[in-house]
């Protein structure tokens, strides 16, 4: 019988009721007026937490939509710089122009291109190359883009591959880190916690 | 009770856990490592390379079939080389890095001396193996010569190009001036189709180009001549040939030019297609004696800054 009952007492449901009993008993305990001050509070608090999280969100999908698309447009526009020095093997300009970008955009984890048979020409990872990017993505000679989300041990990145030359000269891919996405949203949050925080006083 | 709510808890665990995708596999960006080693091929490709009359894009667009219809006809992959300039093309055929290439008419002059490229066949085009140099001008533009063209912003193609810098060339030069003292600007597009886009968009106010080129362009696109105008047409010289380097094989020097020179009896509809993306009747064969008027201009020009 004590053994049964220790296992009741350890197990979540009981002892959740138990608490829940225990806030009624401090509660029921209070004033009338203390209860509605309480009540008025809990759902100015509720609504302000409510409204963080719905503008993190917000801002998280806004940010993350604009990202996927500037690293389509980083993608395109290296596919397109990148053709003549692709046709013409000029592999130290085309070099330049990866590290360039790169330089031009922060968030720019890393870009590539691979020729017509998937050989990596030019690359900003300098000495070696993290060979399981090569197969993540892929994309068609006839297609405008093609993007995947990656899990990456740096983070999530949007990898982005755009055909050059219509998949003739190779293919052009670049991946966006969403480091600055999370970095944004904490620092919104962070900053719209007082605010939330100011109705209660 | 309790018993009901822990097997709906499992359960409830189970269907969220099967209703989750398979989670993607981390890619390790800070791990890495060599790229493979190409793999060796089992079989030679002929490496051909076309010099940059046209841009590198519209290279690939000419010229892709004709070499996919020489590597049916020889059974063997055909590479296609291209280099920025004509002179890293004669190059490639100094060195043997490509077994054939199409090179501009003064690339050959000199590389039949300095790299002992020989002649191959010849394009032939309506029925003629000369082109012409063409002295270009925007449409609106009041030059009528060369001599109207002082103090303007010129636009070469390739620094060994003959239509496209050797020839202009000897048109100032009979001006008494030099370029660099004749125009106000001078700057290079390393090819012509690129020469003929600067005029059109008023970037250059002349160029000279190859009249095959232009002729080429003018069918593609019939508006063109509402935008630029021609004011010069050069005599005819020798037109930009096909060239072998000199450690290629009798033997398949010989299969080369009886499948080029056959192409324009071929009627399968790939030669059909090879010749029109030339733009070309046929190939034929071609003598030394042809490039003799442009040898005399190079001369009279003599040696240009790179």
């Amino acid at each position: 019988m004590t053994g049964a009952h220790t296992h009741h007492e350890s197990t979540p449901l009981p002892r959740a009721v138990h608490w829940a009993e225990r806030v009624w008993r401090v509660v029921g305990a209070v004033g009338i007026r203390a209860k509605i001050l309480g009540i008025v509070l809990g759902l100015v608090a509720l609504m302000g937490i409510t409204a963080t999280l719905e503008v993190r969100q917000i801002l998280s999908r806004t940010l993350d939509a604009q990202l996927h698309e500037r690293s389509v447009s980083v993608a395109r526009d290296l596919a397109a710089r990148s053709t003549d020095l692709v046709l013409t093997n000029d592999v130290y300009t085309l070099h330049q122009l990866l590290s360039d970008t790169q330089a031009n955009n922060t968030d720019l984890r890393y870009a590539f291109i691979t020729d017509q048979s998937g050989r990596v020409i030019a690359h900003t990872f300098g000495a070696g190359f993290p060979v399981e990017l090569l197969d993540a993505n892929d994309v068609a000679g006839d297609a405008h883009h093609a993007s995947v989300l990656l899990t990456t041990d740096e983070g999530q990145v949007w990898d982005a591959a755009v055909p050059i030359f219509d998949g003739r000269a190779g293919t052009a891919r670049v991946g966006l880190s969403l480091a600055s996405l999370d970095r944004s949203a904490s620092g919104c949050t962070r900053s719209s916690r007082p605010t939330a925080a100011l109705p209660t006083v | 009770m309790l018993r009901r709510a822990t097997l709906i808890l499992v359960l409830l665990l189970t269907l969220s856990s099967c209703a989750m995708a398979p989670a993607a596999p981390t890619i390790r960006l800070s791990e890495l490592q060599p790229l493979p080693a190409e793999a060796s091929a089992q079989v030679v490709p002929l490496r051909v390379s076309v010099a940059s009359v046209v841009s590198p894009r519209g290279t690939v667009e000419s010229y892709q079939p004709l070499l996919d219809y020489l590597s049916a006809r020889l059974g063997r992959p055909v590479e296609l080389v291209q280099r920025r300039t004509y002179t890293e093309t004669n190059e490639l055929i100094g060195r043997g890095e490509v077994d054939v290439a199409f090179v501009c008419t003064s690339a050959y002059i000199s590389g039949r001396d300095a790299y002992g490229m020989s002649l191959l066949a010849a394009p032939q085009v309506a029925g003629a193996t000369t082109y012409h140099s063409l002295l270009l001008v925007p449409a609106d533009s009041a030059a009528r010569s060369m001599a109207d063209l002082g103090g303007a912003v010129f636009a070469f193609t390739d620094p060994t190009s003959y239509s496209g810098r050797v020839y202009p060339t000897s048109l100032v030069q009979a001006l008494g001036a030099t370029p660099e003292q004749f125009f106000d600007r001078i700057f290079y597009t390393y090819s012509h189709d690129d020469a003929i886009n600067v005029v059109a968009d008023g970037l250059a106010d002349a160029a000279a180009v190859d009249s095959l080129v232009y002729d080429f362009a003018l069918a593609r696109d019939p508006w063109l001549a509402e935008r630029v105008r021609v004011i010069h047409r050069s005599p005819p010289f020798g037109i930009p040939p096909i060239v072998v380097g000199p450690n290629v094989r009798p033997q398949l020097r010989a299969e080369l030019e009886a499948i080029l020179l056959g192409l324009g009896d071929d009627p399968a509809p790939e030669a059909r297609a090879a010749l029109k993306a030339l733009g070309i009747d046929r190939f034929v064969s071609i003598d030394d004696t042809i490039y003799a008027s442009a040898r005399a201009v190079l001369t009279t020009v003599g040696p240009l800054d790179p």
